[in-house]
């Protein structure tokens, strides 16, 4: 199978927010978490953590999730790189790489969980970078694995490749038409799992974001998921392309009316609350990909992650200058109104 | 005594379980025991101990009867039943694909042979068990059909193989 690399690389910047993939794999001799006791995980902890000592220093950072503060450990779960319901104080560590901007993590689901989140959707490159830290990582675990099924993990769908990927996506052309049962019959004929995504701060569903994951299926190999899935994204984003040239049959002074409101409301508010941010973001992107406004949508992207608390936090000094406790909502504000009517050179309303 | 999982080495341990009027004994060696942690300062003693006897029991069972019974087959490594593991389509540990291999296969897998990458360390193991015999009945049927370009193409890569394996 045919590595489609950066000669068939296609952004699809306009409609894909995130991707993140994740490799699952477990340890012989120890037991899968769901049937660990807790004298054998901290045995498993214990071995894990010790055996990470003999990469090459500096490599993976080792973090104790249990010592840190909430802010620095919902950084990494916001980004994605640690699942929501990580159990910081049950499974206390866990391992990061700026190298390749990947996790490690375990007791999650599997015994070890090695996840990397890309901007891009470009899940060849992503699976080139997991692939690259796995065949290191598989000299110093002694991975549980058969000829006949691959990596032997928990559940099913994990055995084999042990490869799931999902990517998050924003699509407001087909979310105000009738395409779901389109989008469901994807889903049911390609083992894809179609959901909106729900957002781990505001604990619920954020308008017009869908979460698209897949994993391998028996006897599948890593490249031929990754074709599978890229191929039916791509069908996905045309659908939504197609829709969207709908847009100009008298939908754009609707999308330009709504994106006027929006920008009044960055410029009246002084507190804006993630759910209206993200409310706010969406009315942007819909406007740019009307061609109405003018505006990167990997900046739209960007934001999407960048307007949580976790990240205001991380980055306060560059605001504030100083590390007094945070308005978010205030900042919130500040910072859209900057991005989207301080400058107009960086956005501005097409005539 | 031999210890009652792994039938090799000799049992150090011994533990005596009653329940009403039943007894049952249970004869680990170090490591066995060790590795199901079986340690007087885990509080959860109790509950290794007890998923560890039900497993050995049923084992026990087993070769008594000559039959497995359905429901009652339980991972020896995991104490997992199958009925448990077909529940939730979530197997306990590596062994558990050992232990239900056939339910495995007939419910979940269908024969299917994974083919994609796998630690280096055992690619040498795969060229031996599952590509050279899948390779040379390949070239033998080629080589009954009269496809003679595709039976030397296929003798080459066996040739490949081999030395591949000799290398290693």
């Amino acid at each position: 199978m045919d590595m489609m690399h950066d000669s068939n690389f296609i952004s699809y910047s306009d409609c894909v927010i995130r991707l993140r993939m994740s490799l699952f794999r477990n340890c012989t001799g120890y037991l899968f978490p769901s049937r660990m006791q807790a004298a054998e995980s901290r045995r498993f902890l214990g071995a894990v953590t010790e055996r990470m000592d003999r990469l090459p220093e500096g490599e993976w950072t080792l973090h104790r999730s249990e010592k840190m503060s909430d802010d620095e450990f919902f950084y990494y779960r916001d980004r994605g790189l640690l699942p929501d319901d990580y159990g910081r104080m049950t499974v206390p560590v866990f391992f990061y790489t700026d190298k390749n901007g990947a996790t490690l993590f375990f007791l999650n689901r599997e015994g070890i969980e090695l996840r990397i989140v890309s901007s891009e959707f470009d899940p060849f490159r992503s699976l080139e970078s997991l692939s690259d830290i796995d065949r290191r990582l598989e000299k110093i675990f002694p991975y549980a694995v058969s000829l006949r099924y691959g990596y032997l993990n928990s559940h099913r769908t994990r055995t084999g490749a042990g490869l799931e990927a999902e990517v998050l996506l924003s699509l407001p052309a087909l979310n105000q038409t009738d395409e779901g049962s389109r989008l469901l019959k994807i889903a049911a004929a390609e083992n894809l799992k179609i959901e909106p995504y729900i957002c781990p701060v505001l604990k619920e569903a954020v308008c017009g974001i869908l979460s698209v994951s897949t994993t391998a299926l028996n006897g599948e190999t890593e490249e031929e998921m990754m074709n599978r899935f890229s191929g039916n994204l791509g069908t996905i984003v045309k659908m939504e392309r197609l829709k969207r040239r709908d847009w100009h049959n008298g939908m754009t002074e609707q999308i330009r009316a709504r994106y006027r409101d929006a920008l009044d409301r960055i410029n009246l508010s002084m507190k804006l609350t993630l759910a209206e941010s993200y409310d706010i973001l969406e009315t942007v992107r819909m406007a740019v990909l009307a061609g109405v406004a003018d505006h990167p949508c990997s900046t739209i992207n960007w934001l999407f992650d960048f307007l949580k608390e976790s990240y205001l936090t991380r980055f306060r000094n560059r605001f504030t200058g100083s590390s007094e406790p945070m308005m978010y909502d205030s900042l919130r504000a500040h910072l859209l109104k900057d991005i989207f009517c301080g400058k107009a050179e960086v956005l501005c309303i097409k005539d | 005594m031999k210890c009652d999982i792994c039938k090799k080495n000799d049992a150090v341990i011994h533990i005596k379980q009653t329940r009403g009027n039943q007894t049952s004994d249970l004869n680990l060696c170090a490591e066995c025991a060790a590795e199901r942690g079986i340690d007087q300062k885990n509080p959860q003693l109790e509950k290794v101990l007890d998923t560890i006897f039900r497993a050995v029991g049923s084992m026990k069972e087993t070769v008594s009867s000559g039959e497995a019974p359905a429901q009652t087959v339980y991972c020896p490594r995991c104490g997992i039943s199958l009925g448990q593991l077909m529940k939730k389509e979530t197997a306990g540990c590596p062994q558990c694909y050992v232990t239900f291999e056939k339910e495995l296969n007939d419910s979940f897998f269908h024969d299917k042979i994974y083919k994609g990458r796998i630690p280096e360390a055992m690619e040498i193991c795969r060229i031996a068990v599952q590509e050279l015999p899948d390779l040379e009945i390949r070239l033998k049927s080629a080589v009954e059909n009269e496809n003679y370009a595709e039976a030397q193409r296929l003798k080459t890569e066996i040739e490949h193989k081999k030395e591949a394996l000799r290398q290693e």
